[in-house]
């Protein structure tokens, strides 16, 4: 399974008592989110994905810089070595 | 204790202190800054000494020690009844607030004002910003004046004249290869990793109540009553949020009866996410990968309060209207010859939406409207050079003159 590297913006890292950066397992996004849920708990699910499994719409993610809502979403696959960033959605003025 | 009560996330309404904060850790959701009401004592003849610049509303601003203000005597911007653009649509009471009048030509230098005294109260060192242009000149401004080092990330093809703007400032200004939704993530991810306060991102919650400056000032110019439609430009959604959230405070303190207003967002055809979910009926609004419109200000793909402005609209009973980028000059060309204001493609978006709700009978002939007019022309000539004539140019001599005059 592919291993890629996870930034988490650091108010969410702290307050899960995590670091903000971490390497992980995952072959798709769905799968990742799972994994950090095992990782830092049901705390990081519930707040990454709504109550119908859907992505936060606060939430953007993004796959080496691209925003997976304008590739696969949540089932985007994932390569070994991808660098997945996690951020609020706070774009623009 | 201070004029602060508390963040409050807007949507699961969970209350932290007003610190570095910038979303809800607990659901991502953004924080808005909510104040002592009570304590505000705001009348009607309260502001007659009042300076006269956005600092005149300080009791609502999220600034606690008046020393920390930066102010480069932005805001208080006119609003000029706009008689013969409102005789030419049919509408007997339309206002424009012509905000390209600040220090430097947009709106921008009212929010770039409370971000960056909100970082000096917060003892931060360096600012910066996400910018399609405005807010990168307006940011570098008050950086030079507060003394901060400053750090601007812009796209790719923003207008030239918006560059060179914000480069006289000397702050280091960072071109990122991709959309504005790219310099966004850059900065965002800087913002985190460096102790930088980037106003639009990790001090946004502070940033956008200077945005809200611009409904005080029009309910104050309306001698305290909110009109009866605004339409406004919308790349973010921040500023519309903001001015509403204006309202409602001033109704809160007593100072209107209502806040009730109607809103338009107008966005450019190319970069439409939130006007295409207003009218698909969606909840959520769905990313621009890659926006395409003149109205560059506005071409923010991935609207951060895209779906609060979304709900606003469709509380207030507004509507979403797009506008072609041959709308947006003409818009330009029209405020111009109309009003003698000459704006960038932001502000023709403005006027060409204005000009599709009068045609389509959305507006009454004597409702108050309120077009926002938020950035200066100067700033983004590119856009409207090609479809000016060009200038006469003859030998001195009178008698050519004189053909001319006859023509």
């Amino acid at each position: 399974m592919p291993e890629v590297t996870v930034t988490l913006p650091a108010p969410l890292a702290s307050a899960l008592g995590g670091n903000r950066e971490t390497k992980i397992q995952a072959s798709s996004i769905r799968e990742l989110i799972k994994a950090l849920g095992e990782r830092y708990g049901e705390a990081l699910t519930r707040r990454v994905l709504d109550q119908e499994g859907r992505l936060n719409p606060a939430i953007n993610i993004y796959v080496n810089g691209r925003n997976i809502r304008n590739i696969g979403g949540l089932e985007t696959p994932l390569r070994e070595g991808d660098r997945i960033t996690i951020l609020p959605a706070v774009a623009g003025g | 204790m201070g004029k602060i009560s508390h963040l409050e996330c807007r949507e699961c309404h969970r209350h932290y202190p007003a610190e570095k904060l910038y979303f809800c850790p607990e659901c991502f959701g953004p924080l808005d800054v909510k104040y002592r009401c009570e304590e505000v004592d705001w009348r009607k003849d309260s502001f007659q000494h009042a300076p006269k610049n956005l600092w005149r509303y300080l009791e609502l601003l999220p600034i606690e020690d008046e020393s920390n203000i930066v102010n480069i005597e932005a805001g208080y911007t006119p609003l000029i009844k706009a008689t013969n653009l409102g005789r030419l649509l049919g509408l007997k009471n339309l206002y424009i607030k012509n905000d390209t009048v600040n220090p430097t030509f947009s709106f921008k230098d009212r929010p770039a004002g409370v971000g960056v005294s909100k970082a000096l109260e917060l003892g931060l060192k360096s600012v910066g910003c996400a910018s399609t242009g405005n807010l990168a000149a307006a940011t570098a401004a008050y950086a030079a004046k507060a003394g901060l080092r400053c750090y601007i990330f812009v796209p790719r093809g923003v207008e030239p004249e918006k560059i060179t703007h914000a480069l006289t400032y000397s702050p280091t200004v960072i071109e990122v290869n991709g959309s504005y939704d790219t310099a966004n993530r850059i900065a965002a991810q800087a913002a985190e990793a460096y102790e930088i306060g980037v106003v639009n991102i990790n001090l946004r919650t502070y940033y956008v109540e200077g945005s809200k400056t611009l409904g005080f000032e029009v309910a104050e110019q309306l001698n305290w009553r909110t009109p009866d439609h605004i339409v406004a430009p919308v790349g973010s959604g921040a500023m519309l949020h903001a001015i509403s959230k204006g309202f409602e405070e001033l109704e809160q303190i007593g100072l209107i009866s209502s806040s009730k207003v109607k809103f338009t967002a107008a966005q450019g055809r190319g970069c439409a996410p939130i006007v295409e979910a207003f009218r698909k009926g969606l909840d959520f609004v769905e990313p621009v990968e890659h926006p395409n419109t003149i109205a560059k200000s506005l071409a923010i793909g991935e609207p951060g309060d895209g779906v609060y402005v979304l709900r606003k609209l469709r509380q207030s009973g507004g509507y979403a209207e797009d506008v072609s980028d041959l709308e947006i000059v003409e818009g330009i060309k029209l405020l111009a010859k109309t009003e003698g204001i000459f704006s960038e493609p932001a502000g023709g978006v403005v006027i060409g939406a204005l000009k599709r709700l009068v045609e389509e009978g959305r507006i009454e002939s004597d409702e108050t409207v309120i077009c926002l007019i938020t950035g200066s022309g100067l700033k983004a000539a590119e856009a409207i050079t090609p479809h000016l004539p060009q200038p006469l140019t003859i030998e001195p001599e009178l008698e050519t003159v004189a053909q001319i005059i006859a023509r």
